[in-house]
């Protein structure tokens, strides 16, 4: 059990070192084997772990890869999860006027909607682009962490397009559009990130260019 | 570092592996690797790939002190030695 999490320790390790380091990684993962037979892995798993996120903290590449993880896994992932569970308890028809999260999540029964015969058969459709929206927040986490600004900019794109359909919609189908606040706070903190982030790359790579010109 | 250089230069020709020499100077994996990177940047320490002893494990990178990494380990142990050459004055 000590050898399987030293080793999922080590892989940790090896991956936070990044691209630029990576003989180094493949370094560390030789002295693994002779700390096994040691009967310490996991102390110099742990101690590699902690070695390679400080050299990465230590290096610019490395502040905006853990920063862009971070983000990635810290706000655009958790929104992407709190739109996909919104999309399954029903919004943005649900009618959760005299209730709490915790009351609409704990639901038992049929929960109370805001649908009616003119518009039920939107709903299906509706939560179609909810969970778009959630998906669609996972493909630009996935692509900040490539560093891949085109498709950032694609999908952004469909989100925007998404956001306005189903903003049009609940206009249209006269539910309260006061509930469309999340999803647009949603996409504004999401771009402000992509936008940040993007800056940062750009000033990473000009200065790289620069040094090298030096060079 | 001091510690690194002053095991490294009891035999400075010798070649050592990561975990032999995180034993001698008794400090962490951790602060081991940034070390060896830095100084092997610095061209204090030389590096190189050696093939594996047993059939099945990964190759092993092995160290050795450069000629400025022995001259940087001589005048480290010189000046540490007129201080405390010094000490004992006092």
């Amino acid at each position: 059990m000590i050898a399987i999490l030293s080793r999922c320790v080590m892989a940790l390790a090896i991956a936070g070192l990044g691209d630029r380091n990576r003989e180094w990684g493949f370094a560390m993962q030789g002295e693994f084997e002779a700390s096994i037979d040691d009967g310490r892995p996991l102390v110099f798993a742990f101690g590699c772990l902690l070695g390679a996120w400080r050299m990465r903290l230590a290096d610019p590449d490395g502040r905006f890869a853990l920063a862009s993880f971070a983000l990635a896994v810290g706000l655009i992932l958790p929104l992407a999860s709190v739109l996909a569970v919104g999309a399954i308890v029903g919004f943005p028809y649900l009618d959760f006027a005299q209730d709490n999260v915790v009351g609409i999540l704990a639901v038992d029964g049929a929960p109370t909607t805001l649908l009616n015969d003119g518009n039920r058969a939107a709903a299906s459709s509706l939560s179609m682009v909810v969970f778009l929206l959630a998906g669609t927040s996972v493909l630009i986490a996935w692509a900040i962490l490539d560093r891949n600004w085109i498709r950032v900019a694609a999908v952004e794109r469909l989100t925007v397009a998404a956001t306005l359909t189903l903003l049009v919609f609940v206009v249209l189908l006269g539910f309260d559009e006061t509930r469309m606040i999340l999803p647009i706070l949603g996409f504004v903190a999401q771009h402000l990130v992509v936008l940040m982030l993007m800056q940062w790359h750009w000033r990473l790579d000009r200065d790289a260019a620069s040094s090298h010109r030096q060079d | 570092m001091l510690a690194l250089l002053a095991t490294m230069s009891d035999r400075p020709g010798h070649w050592r592996h990561g975990y032999e020499l995180m034993k001698d100077t008794g400090v962490s994996s951790g602060t081991l690797y940034p070390l060896l990177m830095r100084m092997t940047e610095q061209g204090l320490l030389a590096a190189e790939w050696r093939e594996p002893v047993q059939a099945g494990r990964p190759p092993r990178y092995a160290y050795r002190l450069t000629a400025a990494g022995i001259s940087l380990a001589r005048s480290v142990a010189e000046s540490e030695s007129v201080s405390s050459a010094e000490m004992v004055r006092i």
